[in-house]
This record gives structure tokens, C-alpha cells and sequence, in this order.
């Protein structure tokens, strides 16, 4: 079954083509309500954005407030992306220019962010997820940080509300909550759809636990979920997800568990070890099809144990976003 | 009368003055120490907690008094999001603003040494330049304790012998 649903982006509305129904806590609510939320979180999120950037950017970058990400290369024009294409500014970026980001993201303490700057990110306030690019520094052949940090894309975080209610009906049965994959190309709104179905899964009562190790989905701050992810929504931050899964199996009995951007080996692992265990596994992974997602080989064997019933594959385009829910 | 009242007044300053000296060496190893302790506190924090520059300096003005508890305050907030500083150049300032720590100027070029390092890429690269500026500041406090035992004694005779005398030179 397809559900077609076209994303008004220059007014960030939403309109559900088959059900134009919006839900905030798991309550119908109206559809300005609805927009005035979403308003209110990505005006918060591109604030946060815009306040990482030297003060000599901010005023540019301000005027493009649908920005989804803002790319700064030293020695390149700095670059905004919109929902209909890069905007490249008159201005060139400069080393200090991403030493400040980096000073204003991690708070001049790039040491509690050296896990992710490992990985190559860093989660800002919002949730928004800062992009790194530099040389690798090495130790004992595996990479332990990044230096001559070259380039940094900012991606500014959105929340969408009652996104996923067309598509629950899809992914639950008479048991409740299936397991879905949710895929897409890069960028194309899978952290955005998971966290609503998160949150759509929860305000029905069914306890979640979500494995949120790069601080994406809920976006924790001061013990806070910075993101609205239900009302049962229990959440580990900024943990090792195979040992976050097993700490939540172990102590918060969930029926869901959710994790973000599902890559190797170990993520397949730590999956496979939940196998069996009662719960449904809510994930999401790089993709643009089911054909294609049939290529990593990391994920197959995670695929042919049969945890995930069903996939929703995002299709981004330029009239919005569709999403197709297909068995597996 | 006039005359007594005058000399008790000579002697009373002259003493003051003598253990003002004194006390200026005893606040010298007390800020040194505090230093020292603040900088094993961080390296502590930063190597096993990994705790956030702002939190760190936040508890790190709750635990002391004083100067260097204005030292640290000055830095936090040249960090808050009106002053928009980064820890490098918030540390600077606030060694420069900081009043009464009693440091020479190698002991402030040592501390200011740290700015570079402070909340920059690992953990471990800090822990071991706050490991080397303590290590410089407690070389420099075993220096100030032999000073203040044996000059702060000497100053505080001195003010009041020297406030004697001119009393009664001038009675």
C-alpha cells in the first residue's frame, strides 16, 4: 500500500493527501495548531543552527530560515541548502570560521564530543547534527579524533507532527507495533519519520525505549528529550547502541525499541541479539530501495533473520515526500 | 597626651603595614595552592568525566573562595552565550581581569599556556598540560612557603620594631 504525502516546505505544513487528520500526544489536534508547532520547533532548531556561526555569517544566514543545512568548507563560499536546492553565499569560509562552530557547538570542550568526533559528528543544541570533514588522527590503526577539521555541514533537525498516522495502520496488527525499517537516500527524512512513529507508538500506550547514541531522535539536554517522543518513552543517550539495547532489554521492558541509522556490523549484531526477546525493533538505514538495501552486506544477515516485517522506503520529491510501506 | 596618642597611632600603622606584608605572602601560597588544587580538579574532571568546560569551571567556583574563585567566575561568564567567548580567549580575559591571585608573571604565562589546550579535540592531551602547569605552580608554592615562613615573621617585626622606633624618635 502507498501513501502519498505532499510536504507544503515553503510553509512547513503538512497535508496528509488520504487522512487529513494531525495528532499531538496521541489527540486529534487542528491543522493550525499542527503548523504553528512545527513552526515553533524549526524556527528553534535554525536559531540554534545560526547561533553556532561567527557573528560575521549569522546575518546572512538568518534571511533563509527553511535552510535544511548549512555547509561551510575553509576556503569554499558558504553554502545553505533548501528544499529546492543550494544557495551559495558571497562569503568564503575561513579555518576560524569552523573553529568557532566548533567552539560554540561542544561549548570549548571538544573532549566531551570525542566519542562522536570519532564518527565524524557532533549533536548540537535542538538536536541539529554538525557533519565533520579533516584529517584523520590514528592511533593503533584505528581513528581516535579529527584534526584540520576542512568542513562542516550543519543539519538542522525537524519535527513533524503526525507524519506517521497514515502509515500506522500499516505497521501495527492486532498484537501491536510491527517491526519496521524505515529507508531512504541520505537526507530524505528518516530520523524525522522514526521519531513521529516513535512518539505515535508511544501516546498509544506501548512502552519504548529508544537507543539514541547519537542524541538525534530525542535530542537530550539537561535530562530533557528536547523532542516531543511520547509520553512512554524511556531513553538511553549517547550510549554504544548494542550495550544500550541490552541495559533497556535488561531494566525498562520495552515492546519497542527504536535506534537511528542502522550501519555495521555491530548494530546488525546487537539487533540480532534483541531477536526473540518480545519487542519490536523500530530502525531506520540508508537506502533508496529495498533493492538497494538488499546490497549491504552488513544488513543482510540482519535481513534474513525476518525481525523486520515491514519497510517504509522514502521517496523525496520535489512536490514532497511520499512513503511506501512494503512486507518483507 | 597628643603626644602618646600620636606615637600608639605610628606604632599601630607602621604594625599594619608590617603585617599587611606578611599577609600578602600568606595570600600568595593560599591562591597558589587553590590554583593547584582548581588545575587537579579539571584534569581529574576532563580525564575521567569528560565534563563540559562551562559545567567544569561552574564547579570549580563553587569549591573555592577568592581569588581564584573570581578567576574561574570571570572565565564562565566571558563564555555565557551575552559574551559569546570561546574557553581560549575566556581564559585570557579573565587572567587578565583577575585581581589579588599574587602571581608573577611566569606563573600567569604558565597558566596562560593552557588556553591553546583547554577544550580542545582529547581529553588526555589536557589532562597532561594541567598535569605540567601544576606541576610548575606546586615547584612555585614550596618556594612561596619558604618565603612566607621565613619573610612573613621578618615583615611583621619589622613593622612593629620599625613603628616602635619611630615613636620614639619622634617623642
Amino acid at each position: 500500500m502507498c501513501f502519498d504525502i505532499s510536504t507544503k516546505r515553503a510553509d512547513e505544513a503538512v497535508i496528509f493527501a488520504d487522512m487529513p487528520s494531525y495528532y499531538l500526544f496521541g489527540q486529534e489536534i487542528t491543522e493550525s495548531e499542527s503548523n504553528e508547532r512545527i513552526m515553533l520547533k524549526e524556527t528553534d532548531n535554525f536559531i540554534h543552527a545560526v547561533e553556532l556561526l561567527p557573528p560575521r555569517l549569522r546575518s546572512r544566514v538568518s534571511d533563509y530560515k527553511h535552510a535544511e543545512e548549512i555547509r561551510i568548507r575553509t576556503g569554499r563560499k558558504v553554502s545553505i541548502v533548501l528544499p529546492d536546492g543550494e544557495k551559495r553565499l558571497s562569503e568564503n569560509a575561513l579555518p576560524s570560521d569552523i573553529n568557532y562552530i566548533l567552539d560554540s557547538a561542544t561549548k570549548s570542550s571538544m573532549h566531551s564530543s570525542s566519542e562522536s568526533l570519532k564518527n565524524g559528528y557532533i549533536t548540537a543544541d535542538g538536536g541539529n547534527r554538525i557533519g565533520l570533514c579533516g584529517s584523520a588522527i590514528i592511533k593503533n590503526g584505528v581513528v581516535s579524533g579529527l584534526r584540520n577539521i576542512s568542513s562542516v555541514c550543519i543539519r538542522i533537525a525537524k519535527e513533524v507532527y503526525g507524519i506517521s498516522e497514515p502509515l500506522i495502520p500499516e505497521l501495527t496488527d492486532e498484537y501491536g507495533p510491527l517491526s519496521v525499517l524505515i529507508i531512504s537516500s541520505p537526507g530524505g527524512g528518516k530520523t524525522t519519520l522514526l521519531r513521529d512513529l516513535t512518539r505515535a507508538v508511544s501516546d498509544r500506550g506501548y512502552t519504548v525505549a529508544i537507543a539514541d547514541e547519537r542524541s538525534e531522535i530525542a535530542a537530550m539536554k539537561d535530562a530533557y528529550a528536547q523532542f516531543d517522543v511520547g509520553s512512554t518513552t524511556d531513553i538511553m543517550d549517547s550510549c554504544p547502541r548494542s550495550e544500550a539495547i541490552a541495559f533497556m532489554l535488561r531494566a525498562m521492558s520495552p515492546r519497542v525499541i527504536v535506534m537511528d541509522e542502522l550501519y555495521g556490523e555491530d548494530d546488525c549484531n546487537a539487533l540480532i541479539s534483541a531477536i526473540g526477546c518480545g519487542a519490536s525493533v523500530f530502525a531506520t538505514a540508508h537506502a533508496s530501495d529495498k533493492n538497494d538495501l538488499l546490497l549491504r552486506k552488513s544488513l543482510v544477515p540482519l535481513l534474513q533473520t525476518g525481525i523486520f516485517r515491514k519497510i517504509v522506503c522514502i521517496k523525496k520529491e520535489k512536490s514532497g515526500r511520499s512513503y511506501q510501506v512494503e512486507s518483507l | 597626651m597628643l603626644k602618646y596618642i600620636g606615637a600608639i597611632t605610628v606604632v599601630f600603622c607602621c604594625a599594619l603595614m608590617g603585617i599587611k606584608a606578611a599577609g600578602e605572602y600568606r595570600a600568595r601560597t593560599r591562591c597558589l595552592r587553590g590554583l593547584i588544587g582548581a588545575l587537579e580538579l579539571m584534569r581529574e574532571e576532563i580525564s575521567c568525566m569528560l565534563t563540559p568546560m562551562p559545567e567544569l569551571l561552574e564547579i570549580i567556583c563553587k569549591q573555592y573562595t577568592g581569588p581564584v574563585a573570581n578567576l574561574f567566575k570571570i572565565c564562565l561568564e566571558s563564555m555565557s552565550k551575552d559574551y559569546g567567548k570561546g574557553f581560549s580567549e575566556a581564559w585570557n580575559t579573565a587572567l587578565s581581569l583577575s585581581q589579588g591571585l599574587h602571581l608573577y608573571t611566569d606563573e600567569t604565562e604558565t597558566l596562560r599556556a593552557l588556553a591553546p589546550h583547554l577544550g580542545r579535540y582529547d581529553g588526555d592531551g589536557q589532562a597532561k598540560a594541567l598535569s605540567r602547569a601544576a606541576c610548575y605552580l606546586s615547584t612555585k608554592l614550596d618556594t612561596a612557603e619558604r618565603e612566607k615562613s621565613s619573610n612573613s615573621r621578618i615583615c611583621t617585626a619589622i613593622g612593629v620594631g620599625g613603628g616602635i622606633m619611630l615613636a620614639i624618635i619622634l617623642i
